[in-house]
This record gives C-alpha cells, sequence and structure tokens, in this order.
C-alpha cells in the first residue's frame, strides 16, 4: 500500500511539474504584461526598466529556471497587480473556495444520493420518472444561466437572500454561501442522482440482496444497509474525479456572485496579464485536483476491503 | 402520474411569480428628510466591480483604486467638488514665477498624517521622488513629471535626488521646471502625486504600506478584509470644511456589474458610478419613471475613434483619411447605445476646457465630401483591397455601422481582433486601423493634442500616438501652447493644434462616454466626478430616511 501510495505521489509530481510547464508556455502568448504595467505614457526607457525590474528581459529558458527555482521554495512570486506575495493572496482566498466547494460536495452527495436512492426504490414509478426527467432538466442547464437566474428570483425578486458578496461574520457567510454552492451543486446532484440510481439499480437485483431480503430486513435496511453500500464505490470515485471540474466551476460561479474566492483572482489575473497570479493558481489549483484523486482512492479503499491489497 | 402533475403546477408557479415580481422596484425605498443644510454622519453603502489593488499613490493603475487613495490622500491642490476649477489643498496657496518655469507651494499649517505626524515640506519632496523613484516607477503617472528638473538624471540613477524639487523651509515647496509648462499645476492635483508620509513607508516597507495606508486624507482606513469589503472613517481633523460628511464608508468589493444594479433598486448601496453598472442596468434605470429623478448624468473626458496608422499605405494618403471622416454617421452610431454614449466631432469631448462641437473643422458626416476626398485621394472607384480594424478586449459594438459606412465610399473593412493587449494597436507598422480612445488624465486639451498627436509621442512599441502622426506644423503650435500663461491665448492655441489634427485627421472620432451615475434621493450634494473617477467629497446622507410612500 505504502509503495503504491508513493508511486501515486510521484506521479502526480510529474503531472503538476507537467501543468506548470504548460501555464507557463501559454502566459507567453497572452501578450506582454509590461504594456498593462506602463500604461499609455510610457516612455521607451520606462518600459525597459519595468521590463528589468521584473526579470523580462532575461532569455525564456532563464526565467523558466529562475520561476521553477523560486518554486521549490514555495515561492510562487509577487503578483504585478497587488505588489504582494502571490502565496499571500491565494492564502486569503483559497480558503473561500474550499468553503464552497465542501458546501457543494455535500450537496452534490447528499441529494443527489437520496434523490437516486429514492428513484431506485420507486424503480419505474411516477417518483422515478420524475428524478430522472427533473435530474436531465437540472443538468441540461449551465452554471452562467443558473447563477443569475437563481440571484434574480430568490435574492432580487424575493428578496430572500443577499445579492452576492462574502459577508462578515459567520452568519452573513452562510447566507452569501447559499446560492454559490447551490448553483454550483446543481448539476452534481443531477448527475448523482441519475449515477447512484443506476447502481442501486444493478445492485437491487444482486444475489447478496435477494438473501438480505430472504432473511427478512426491512427494505429500507436493504437499501440503505446493504445495496447503497456497494453502489457508492463508483460515486465516491467520480467525486475525486471531479475536483478539478469544481474548480473550474469555481471560476464561474464565484464570478457571478461575487464569492471572493480563487476563482475571482485566477479569472481577474487572466483579464489583468498578471502572470505569477496566473501561475500561482494553476499550481494550486491542479494540485487541489490531484489531491482530490488521492483522497477518492483512499476513500475507496476503505469502502472496499478488495481495493486494499 | 400526479407527482408529475404536481411538478409541473410548481414550476408555472414559480415561473409565474417570476413574471409577477417582473419590476419588484418600481421606485427606491426611502427618501430624504427633507433637510436644507448638509448635516454630518451615516453610513454610506456602495458597491465597487472591481478589486482593490495597494492602496497607494505611487502605485496604482486602476480607477477604483484611485477613488479610494483620492479619499485616503491629499494633494497638493485638489478641483472644488463638481468643478474645474484649481483649489487649496495641502498647499494654502501657491506662486508662478519665472515665466511659468517655478512653481512655489505654500503648505497649510498643522496638517497632520492619520498617525498624527506632521506633513511637512519634505514629505512632499520625499513623496514626489518616491513616486519617480527609478527602481520602481510603474505607474502610468511618471511621464505627467517628465518636465521637472533633474528628471531625466533622477530616473538615470546619475543623481540621488531630483535637483527640481527643494524644500525651502518646513512649509515651502519649489518647483523648478526645466521649461515653462502652464498644465504643470495640474499635474499636483493628480492622484499619484499625493503626499506620503515617507518615513513611516520607510519603515514598514512597500507591501505593508500598500494594505494599510496612512495620509492625510478626508477619510482613514478602519478595516480592509481582502477582496471583500474595505471600511473607511471620516477623518476628524480635516482641514477642509463641507468635505467629509458622512462617519464612514462601506464599499464591497469584486460585486459584478448586475449585482450592482440590484443592489442599488434593493436599496442596499446608496449610489454607483455609471461605469460599474451594464449599460442594460444604465438604461433600465433611465427608462423607468420611478427613478429618473435619482439620475446624475455628466459627460467625462473620454475619446474613441477609427485610428488610421499615417505610416502604413494607404493610410499615409491624407485625403482618404479625410474621406473616412466624413463617410461616418456618428449619430447612427451611437444610437444603439441609448444615451449611454454621445456622437463626437471635436478631439477635446465634452467636459473638458476647450470643447467647441460647433468648431469649423468639427468632423461631419457627409457623404459628398467624403465622395470628393476619395476622388482627390485617386480612389473614385474604391480601395481595391480591403482592409483590417484591429481592436483589443470585446467585439466592439458598432463594429457593423462602421463596415456599412465605409463600404458607401468603397472601403472594404473586416475587424481583426487582437488579444487583450494594447500593445497590439500601439507597435510600429503592425495596425493599420484600429479602435482606439483615450480618457483624460486630467481636464485639458493639452492631455489631448500634446500625448496623442505630437511627434515626439511616437514611439516603436506601447506609442501613445497610436497614429503615428507627425506634423512639425502641429508641433510648433502644441509646444508654444505648452508654455502659454495667457490662458486667452492658450485656449486659442489648442484651437488651432485641434483645426490641425481633425483637418489632417489622423483620426476620425467616433463617440464619447457619458456617465450616468444612479444616486439615492437621500444622497445629497454629489457631483459626478472625472478626476477622481468617483468623488465622494460634499455628499452628505439626508437622514433619517423616510420610505418612499410617505409624503
Amino acid at each position: 500500500v505504502k509503495r503504491r501510495l508513493a508511486v501515486r505521489l510521484l506521479l502526480t509530481l510529474v503531472v503538476l511539474s507537467a501543468a506548470t510547464l504548460a501555464a507557463f508556455v501559454l502566459t507567453l502568448h497572452l501578450g506582454d504584461p509590461v504594456n498593462t504595467l506602463a500604461g499609455p505614457h510610457a516612455t521607451a526607457a520606462d518600459r525597459a526598466s519595468i521590463r528589468h525590474f521584473y526579470g523580462l528581459d532575461q532569455p525564456i529558458m532563464k526565467q523558466l529556471a529562475i520561476y521553477v527555482g523560486h518554486l521549490l521554495r514555495f515561492d510562487l512570486g509577487t503578483s504585478y497587480r497587488y505588489q504582494r506575495p502571490v502565496a499571500a493572496l491565494i492564502a486569503e482566498r483559497l480558503p473561500r473556495t474550499l468553503l464552497l466547494g465542501g458546501a457543494v460536495l455535500v450537496l452534490q452527495s447528499v441529494f443527489g444520493v437520496a434523490a437516486g436512492a429514492l428513484a431506485a426504490a420507486r424503480r419505474g414509478r411516477a417518483a422515478d420518472r420524475v428524478t430522472l426527467g427533473a435530474s436531465f432538466a437540472v443538468a441540461s442547464v449551465p452554471t452562467f444561466l443558473s447563477g443569475p437566474l437563481l440571484l434574480l428570483g430568490v435574492a432580487y425578486a424575493l428578496g430572500w437572500l443577499p445579492v452576492g458578496g462574502y459577508g462578515i461574520g459567520a452568519v452573513e457567510h452562510l447566507q452569501c454561501l447559499v446560492l454559490p454552492a447551490v448553483t454550483l451543486a446543481l448539476g452534481g446532484v443531477a448527475y448523482y442522482a441519475r449515477l447512484a440510481r443506476g447502481e442501486l439499480v444493478e445492485v437491487l437485483q444482486a444475489d447478496f440482496v435477494r438473501t438480505a431480503r430472504a432473511k427478512g430486513a426491512s427494505p429500507a435496511r436493504v437499501l440503505l444497509g446493504h445495496a447503497l453500500r456497494n453502489a457508492l464505490l463508483p460515486i465516491v470515485t467520480d467525486m475525486g474525479m471531479s475536483m478539478g471540474a469544481l474548480l473550474g466551476g469555481a471560476v464561474i460561479v464565484e464570478t457571478v456572485f461575487a464569492w471572493p474566492g480563487m476563482g475571482k483572482l485566477a479569472y481577474d489575473a487572466v483579464i489583468g496579464l498578471d502572470v505569477p497570479v496566473i501561475l500561482g493558481t494553476v499550481i494550486v489549483g491542479t494540485a487541489g485536483t490531484l489531491l482530490g484523486n488521492i483522497a477518492s482512492d483512499i476513500a475507496c479503499a476503505m469502502l472496499d476491503p478488495r481495493l486494499r491489497r | 402520474m400526479r407527482s408529475i402533475r404536481l411538478a409541473e403546477g410548481l414550476a408555472a408557479a414559480a415561473l409565474a411569480c417570476v413574471c409577477a415580481c417582473r419590476e419588484p422596484y418600481p421606485h427606491p425605498r426611502h427618501r430624504g428628510a427633507g433637510a436644507t443644510v448638509p448635516r454630518d454622519g451615516g453610513t454610506l453603502h456602495l458597491a465597487m466591480p472591481g478589486d482593490l489593488a495597494a492602496l497607494d499613490p505611487a502605485n496604482f493603475q486602476e480607477a477604483e483604486t484611485g477613488a479610494i487613495v483620492s479619499l485616503l490622500f491629499d494633494t497638493l491642490v485638489d478641483h472644488a467638488p463638481g468643478t474645474f476649477d484649481l483649489r487649496p489643498a495641502l498647499a494654502e496657496r501657491w506662486e508662478v514665477a519665472d515665466g511659468g518655469q517655478t512653481l512655489r507651494f505654500f503648505l497649510r499649517e498643522g496638517v497632520r498624517f492619520h498617525d498624527g505626524t506632521p506633513l511637512g515640506a519634505l514629505d512632499v519632496k520625499a513623496s514626489l521622488e518616491r513616486l519617480l523613484d527609478p527602481e520602481r516607477a510603474s505607474s502610468w503617472a511618471t511621464s505627467q513629471f517628465d518636465r521637472i528638473a533633474g528628471y531625466d538624471d533622477f530616473r538615470a540613477h546619475r543623481a540621488p535626488h531630483l535637483d527640481g524639487v527643494a524644500a525651502l523651509d518646513e512649509r515651502t515647496v519649489e518647483i523648478r521646471l526645466e521649461s515653462p509648462d502652464a498644465s504643470a499645476l495640474e499635474r499636483f492635483a493628480l492622484g499619484p502625486s499625493a503626499i506620503v508620509p515617507v518615513a513611516r513607508v520607510d519603515r514598514v516597507g512597500r507591501e505593508a504600506f500598500g494594505v494599510a495606508p496612512v495620509g492625510s486624507g478626508p477619510y482613514e482606513l478602519e478595516s480592509w478584509e481582502r477582496g471583500t469589503r474595505i471600511v473607511l472613517r471620516k477623518n476628524p481633523r480635516y482641514f477642509h470644511d463641507g468635505v467629509a460628511h458622512a462617519s464612514s464608508i462601506v464599499i464591497d468589493l469584486n460585486v459584478p456589474s448586475s449585482s450592482i444594479a440590484m443592489r442599488l433598486q434593493r436599496g442596499d448601496v446608496d449610489l454607483a458610478v455609471g461605469y460599474w453598472l451594464g449599460q442594460q442596468d444604465v438604461v433600465w434605470f433611465r427608462r423607468e419613471p420611478g427613478w429618473n429623478d435619482t439620475l446624475a448624468v455628466a459627460p467625462v473626458g473620454e475619446v474613441a475613434a477609427l485610428c488610421m496608422n499615417t505610416e502604413i499605405p494607404p493610410w499615409n494618403n491624407r485625403a482618404l483619411r479625410r474621406a473616412v471622416a466624413y463617410a461616418i454617421d456618428r449619430e447612427a452610431l451611437t444610437r444603439p447605445a441609448l444615451g449611454t454614449l454621445a456622437p463626437l466631432y471635436t478631439l477635446y469631448p465634452p467636459g473638458i476646457p476647450g470643447h467647441d462641437p460647433d468648431a469649423p473643422w468639427a468632423q461631419r458626416f457627409d457623404v459628398e465630401s467624403a465622395r470628393h476626398e476619395m476622388v482627390a485621394a485617386g480612389y473614385p472607384d474604391g480601395l481595391p483591397e480591403e482592409q483590417e480594424i484591429w481592436y483589443v478586449g470585446g467585439a466592439p459594438g458598432p463594429a457593423v455601422l462602421i463596415q456599412a459606412d465605409l463600404a458607401r465610399i468603397g472601403v472594404r473593412v473586416r475587424f481583426h481582433a487582437a488579444g487583450l493587449d494594447y500593445g497590439a494597436l500601439t507597435r510600429r507598422g503592425q495596425a493599420p486601423l484600429s479602435l482606439c480612445g483615450w480618457i483624460a488624465d486630467f481636464p485639458d486639451p493639452v492631455d489631448f493634442a500634446e500625448v496623442l498627436f505630437h511627434s515626439r509621442a511616437v514611439a516603436d512599441e506601447g506609442s501613445p500616438n497610436v497614429s503615428f502622426y507627425a506634423n512639425p506644423d502641429l508641433d510648433v503650435v502644441l509646444d508654444r501652447a505648452r508654455a502659454e500663461q495667457d490662458p486667452r491665448r492658450r485656449t486659442a492655441m489648442y484651437a488651432d493644434a485641434e483645426r490641425i489634427i481633425l483637418e489632417d485627421a489622423p483620426w476620425a472620432m467616433l463617440s464619447s462616454r457619458v456617465r450616468i451615475d444612479v444616486v439615492h434621493p437621500y444622497v445629497r450634494d454629489y457631483h459626478v466626478g472625472m478626476s477622481p473617477p468617483l468623488d465622494l467629497r460634499g455628499l452628505w446622507l439626508d437622514e433619517p430616511r423616510r420610505a418612499w410612500s410617505s409624503p
């Protein structure tokens, strides 16, 4: 087990380096940050001094080497725009994105699996069809549409929740969290409902379920105690794999709801050609996705004794 | 099947609800108490679309940051709220000597920074040197001060100090210029030239100062939750009366435009700058009768133009450029913007001294003259080749209309997206035509005519002179105007410069933005500012607020 974990970690590092390199190459083609930094009045001398100050006059390979050298010391550089260390900026924002992501995972797993279980238990009946139909409809709505619609309906027209933001204090944080979390979770809830239903329908026909029923276990116990545990495996795997999509979705949802997380930071950095921040958020985002995958592997191993070998 | 019907019913009900409450806020919730004299107190709530970078006068780029900086810090002189009149700020008076080559500022007595340390002449000298620091100056403002004596030596590390700035005594600062400059005083009202407590900056370091700024302005920093909210409180020691009335200002950051509009309607925020709202939202407020009285409308010193690169054939052909300038129907072009854009016929836009829409050299829409110019240019049948108009950022709204206007005189164009980086348009020999624009740094014609069209403003990279236009006659007029101290003669010279530019037509002027701010009725004496972009000085809250329906 330890060796497999070590191999996984090594692979993770390889993927992380590749992503860093890819992001570095791509930012070279975004445009010249000196134009953004210097502004319209700058003279050639001003531009040269800015280029020199940020080390942008060095050969590309040397820039990369310097960047990687700093990276190995966990130094992500300094933001052009904020004039502060990128690591400090991300440290301010990451917990908020994690809070949002955590809420989304909870919503997805609780409501997705519950709806799936309901549909599977009532297979072929009205509840099943409604769940399937609704999940299809919900999964088809992109977040950039559902987000503004929820904002318009719940926050604006009905006035029940704040119109975006983050708030001050735990109560306001929770109020502000509801809409972005629901928006980001909707697609997942629908997806996991269908996934859970499919898995459960299959498992419910398995021999051990018939045995449990024959032994006189109640339908609820059969469903939740026996079948669900066996059906969870693909769902947990899927959740780990979906970390990337979650972080990607956060970019849109955080922008729509003014949730001051890492997604918004990344978006602003791209628009403002703040290259160190772009690279920093890509690296941290990639690391998060990879850790999510590892976490789901570990969770699967805990759920399924067969995988522990 | 019953559940399906139930679900359908619920969905229909929800839809009906949303439709029925289409206009949940047909008017503001509150009006003012009806006071006639300004009162102190209250909290002003705002929401901004962007984030704030370091709150440091010497180091900001965005208008949002500039708006806050202007509340925290003071400049030597400033504009009285809502006017272009320079008035004393940190300097209680000033002298212009040597035919405009020397400025002497006499500082107000007893001014202290928010931390209690006194503000003196040495702070002024050190703040300017810090702004122009050769190591760090990445500010757009650097070149505003390139006429100060010793600027080049200081910027090139040849001198440890800026020779032209001297603290004569505790409260007198003398600034010597390389050559007379009638616009120099205006430049000391610019936000980046604000005075910082340099001893403190040296002690805490640049980065720490940017997140915990200490100035002498009408408001001081109370708290700042990064990326989320900033709270300012009134500076009780502020020297000008009637500048800071509200006790505190709370500003939510990073709020998208559409949400700002919703918050305005709900009454969560008290006012919003038109730029921060989407165009469709501004139009909504204009059209909704209950909100009509809440609008503060003013032109801003901003121009948009179709820029022709005079170094790239066929655009080195003056008559061809004039044809293009005649061919554009500016009224049709701005009509879809529903009042947020005004047609622009001259170089100096509304809101800038010198603006004269009736000037004989204004660029008018006249297809006949355009065709004449095409003949004079040697293209009676139009241009043989399709031309490219470059632009940066999002797709330009009026693209189709410009295409149609130019097709009428036989100039076929297509649009070329050049990414996000303005540098693509300002590199020598690259963009034949481009959509460009300019926002005034300060309200003066010099900031258009000289900055954009003097041959000195041509550069291989990042050329401020986007048309790469060079005309020795214009250079002479501009150089004389820069030094001219007599206001009347100066105005005439800049009018002459505008004539030369518009007749040569390196730019076909298109439009200028109209700022439409939304201000709740209980916010009084708010002035739509141009510099700073959000001017909260002088406004007051007419509280307690009364419900809208109350008499």
